[in-house]
């Protein structure tokens, strides 16, 4: 019996040693009963299926395999050994998005980080917002020194913006790298108060010029709300590189339903698709291009959490003619919507307004002033979508 | 003080209760939004097992998605048992799929059609006769006890629906039972086929002393291979020749051994001539060969030097994945088609469920399978050699 069991020690012992020296990137616990292993092959396919597919792929059922895995993954397990992987994964493919090479002129690249963050460039700028290194409750030791990585966007972005204090946008440690390498942070009223680091946005919007660019840059930021919890909601980013682009996080579905909430109408919206409120808010704002942010953060609780099915549903039932979604990693790039001509014109159940021609993507998208809608030619017939406030 | 001391441990001891049974994110849950996102999982999963059929060999992209999900869902230390109600209606629909071609006559120039249902259990269709393998409604630990007569662990209802259960049983004429565990011997599906007086053929001492007043179910075990003809329900003859094989070391709490589990190696030959091999949870260590004839081990009896001339060919192997002897066991067996069995069982500890990837990182399997799931089947014809 007692040489049953030192053999079946032996044994274990010698398999865990093996384990450990295999390629494996990160330590096994276990030899291949353990959940990191798990993870690590269903995190090398979504690797490979994300890859292979585009975020605006809404009809391929691989990508829509991926998000779901995805989903499940990260739902599969919430104890700290199912971290290693996931920490893994995430390290690799935010090293990627700070080495990715500037886009061509004309294009603007959203790519997608962890919790709301978002990276934002063109040619001329590149923005992060809300990037963070997301202090989940299942820290591991891979994903300590996501520090580092954070390091090299605060190399890269120009500036990073703040939509809101929630763990899963506001990351103080990822602010003082931006501050440490001189990039600006701008934040709304009643955050980061009384640090002398970050610049705070008022109702009316803030004129900024970047320390080493010479194009003025725009923010500016709508109040949705009245007290501080409810204040750091919508921003509008406008740059001359950039169309006008809408970032959502935090939304009191109040405000978003009030008639008087009527936020500017932007080229790009970045707002959880996940949120009840979504549909509504790409009525009102009558973007050119969605996307979604804000799945699977770790840091906020499972019931406030949005999931990929769920973004991927809501986005494919919106108006929004160009959409995507995104995990991790990903990048969408979008042709920079630009005003072809603009004329006045009547349609025919004999609305009028000025109509402006956008060349988004390859296609001729209108707009009529007056209205929340858009116009979106096709193959010559002429269709539209349109939402009165 | 005695007081203090007393309410001191009763929290420490109530911490210690609640941190060992509630995950750190899932306590502050809402377990309606974690089930929704576990049924649209398993719709997904339902959609891709439906959209990309079964095929030989290596798996297209969609089914190795579909295997991940479901593992992925099957793995989480949260599921069972308050998730088991998604994974019954996600049972349900896939065997709805499986009785639903039952009542289909069975296309021409198909030998046998083998339908997975759960985890080892298959049922083996061919025109004559149908077989069944191990056959459980699949259990969650925790919860009901099922299985009260053989004293094992307490487990959660079946996952598969007892009147959907009961008609698979009214399709079969016959059962085999490799072993006693309850991932591969359910009472209730044993007691359904001896109350329909269909024959149940196993392996086990103390199913044989429940089941004394029944005169269907037999216990077939003796010290080395044998081949005898059991006669089905519908009076069809079916040769068949066990190895009287082992499923694992066991050990009591105290560390006492316990000798093998007795698991019976099936190898039936079906009225045309098709011959399909379950092997159970056939696992031996090899080196234990008390029970065998002529002091052989397990493993020296299913290799290929000592089953020459003795087992008939076999056509179909239904095989656990997990063995430690595995390729060794498949070589001997030399089968035409691989049916691997035996992953993301629910009544297994987590960490021990096993999973489609590990298996498909792991193999070295040579031999031409098919990887499919619960609720699927596929064909074999012994003309064309499938």
């Amino acid at each position: 019996m007692v040489y049953n069991k030192f053999l079946t020690w032996l044994l274990a012992f010698v398999a865990c040693n093996v384990a450990m020296a295999s390629e494996k990137p990160f330590r096994i616990l276990r030899p291949t009963t353990d959940h990191d292993e798990f993870c690590y092959t269903w995190l090398m396919e979504i690797r490979n299926i994300s890859r292979e597919s585009s975020p605006d792929d809404f009809e391929g059922i691989l990508r829509k395999s991926m998000l779901t895995l995805y989903d499940a993954l990260l739902q599969s397990n919430p104890e700290i050994s199912g971290s290693r992987a996931v920490g893994y994964q995430l390290k690799e493919r935010l090293s990627e998005l700070t080495s990715r090479r500037t886009p061509e002129e004309g294009y603007i690249e959203i790519s997608k980080a962890t919790g709301n963050g978002m990276i934002l460039r063109t040619s001329e700028v590149c923005i992060a917002v809300n990037l963070s290194g997301e202090s989940y409750p299942w820290v591991s030791p891979e994903t300590e020194d996501i520090e580092e990585i954070m390091k090299m966007f605060a190399g890269v972005a120009d500036m990073l913006i703040i939509t809101d204090p929630s763990p899963a946008s506001c990351d103080p440690q990822t602010v003082n790298l931006f501050r440490k390498a001189g990039k600006p942070v701008f934040a709304p009223e009643g955050m980061l108060r009384g640090d002398p680091g970050v610049t705070h946005m008022g109702k009316e919007g803030v004129k900024i010029v970047l320390p080493d660019m010479d194009s003025p840059f725009t923010l500016s930021f709508t109040d949705t709300g009245s007290d501080e919890e409810k204040i750091e909601k919508l921003m509008m980013l406008k740059h001359e590189a950039l169309p006008a682009i809408l970032i959502s996080t935090v939304c009191s579905e109040d405000d978003i339903y009030s008639d008087s909430f009527n936020p500017e109408t932007g080229g790009i919206l970045i707002a959880p698709a996940w949120q009840p409120w979504f549909d509504t808010l790409v009525k009102k704002t009558s973007p050119l291009a969605v996307t979604s942010c804000g799945e699977h953060a770790l840091g906020i609780p499972y019931s406030e959490r949005g999931f990929m099915n769920v973004s991927r549903k809501a986005l494919e039932k919106s108006v929004a003619d160009l959409k995507s979604l995104m995990i991790p990693g990903e990048t969408w790039a979008v042709k920079t919507p630009s005003v072809s001509s603009v004329k006045e014109t009547e349609t025919s159940d004999g609305r009028s307004g000025r109509i402006r021609r956008f060349d988004l993507n390859g296609r001729e998208i209108r707009d009529i002033s007056g209205y929340s809608g858009i116009y979106i030619e096709k193959k010559g017939e002429e269709t539209y979508k349109l939402y009165k406030h | 003080m005695m007081k203090k001391y007393l309410n001191t441990l009763i929290i420490v001891l109530s911490a210690w209760g609640l941190a060992g049974s509630v995950s750190p994110l899932q306590a502050q849950d809402d377990m309606s939004l974690f089930n929704s996102q576990v049924g649209e999982q398993l719709a997904m999963v339902h959609t891709l097992f439906n959209r990309f059929k079964p095929c030989k060999g290596e798996l297209p992209h969609e089914r190795k998605m579909a295997f991940y999900i479901l593992d992925a869902i099957y793995h989480n230390s949260s599921l069972p048992p308050q998730n088991y109600t998604l994974v019954r209606d996600f049972m349900s629909r896939r065997l709805m799929q499986v009785l639903a071609d039952m009542n289909k006559p069975l296309p021409s120039g198909v030998s046998a059609r083998i339908y997975k249902i759960y985890n080892c259990g298959v049922v083996v269709r061919t025109k004559d006769v149908t077989v069944a393998f191990d056959l459980v409604r699949g259990t969650g630990l925790g919860g009901e006890d099922i299985a009260t007569s053989l004293g094992q662990k307490k487990r959660t209802m079946g996952y598969i629906d007892t009147d959907l259960m009961q008609q698979i049983i009214d399709k079969c004429d016959i059962l085999y039972v490799t072993h006693r565990h309850s991932d591969h011997y359910d009472p209730w599906v044993l007691t359904r086929f001896a109350a329909g007086k269909k024959p149940v053929i196993h392996s086990d001492e103390k199913i044989a002393e429940v089941y004394k007043d029944y005169d269907s179910v037999v216990r077939a075990r003796r010290n080395g291979p044998w081949k005898e003809t059991f006669v089905a329900a519908n009076g069809v003859k079916l040769e068949t020749f066990i190895v009287p094989g082992h499923q694992s070391l066991a050990y009591d709490a105290a560390g006492n051994y316990l000798g093998q589990l007795d698991n019976n190696f099936y190898v039936v030959t079906l009225p045309d001539g098709t011959v399909v091999a379950h092997s159970g949870d056939q696992n031996p260590d090899g080196h234990e060969v008390e029970e065998n004839q002529e002091g052989l081990s397990d493993m020296d009896i299913l290799s290929k030097s000592y089953l020459a001339g003795k087992m008939p060919k076999v056509n179909v192997f239904c095989c656990i994945i997990w063995a430690r002897y595995l390729n060794e066991m498949v070589d001997a067996v030399n089968p035409d088609v691989l049916v691997p069995m035996h992953w993301a069982e629910l009544g297994h500890e987590v960490p021990t469920r096993y999973t489609l990837g590990e298996w498909l990182l792991s193999s070295r399997i040579t031999h031409p399978y098919y990887m499919y799931t619960w609720g699927e089947w596929i064909d074999y014809s012994n003309k064309n050699n499938n």
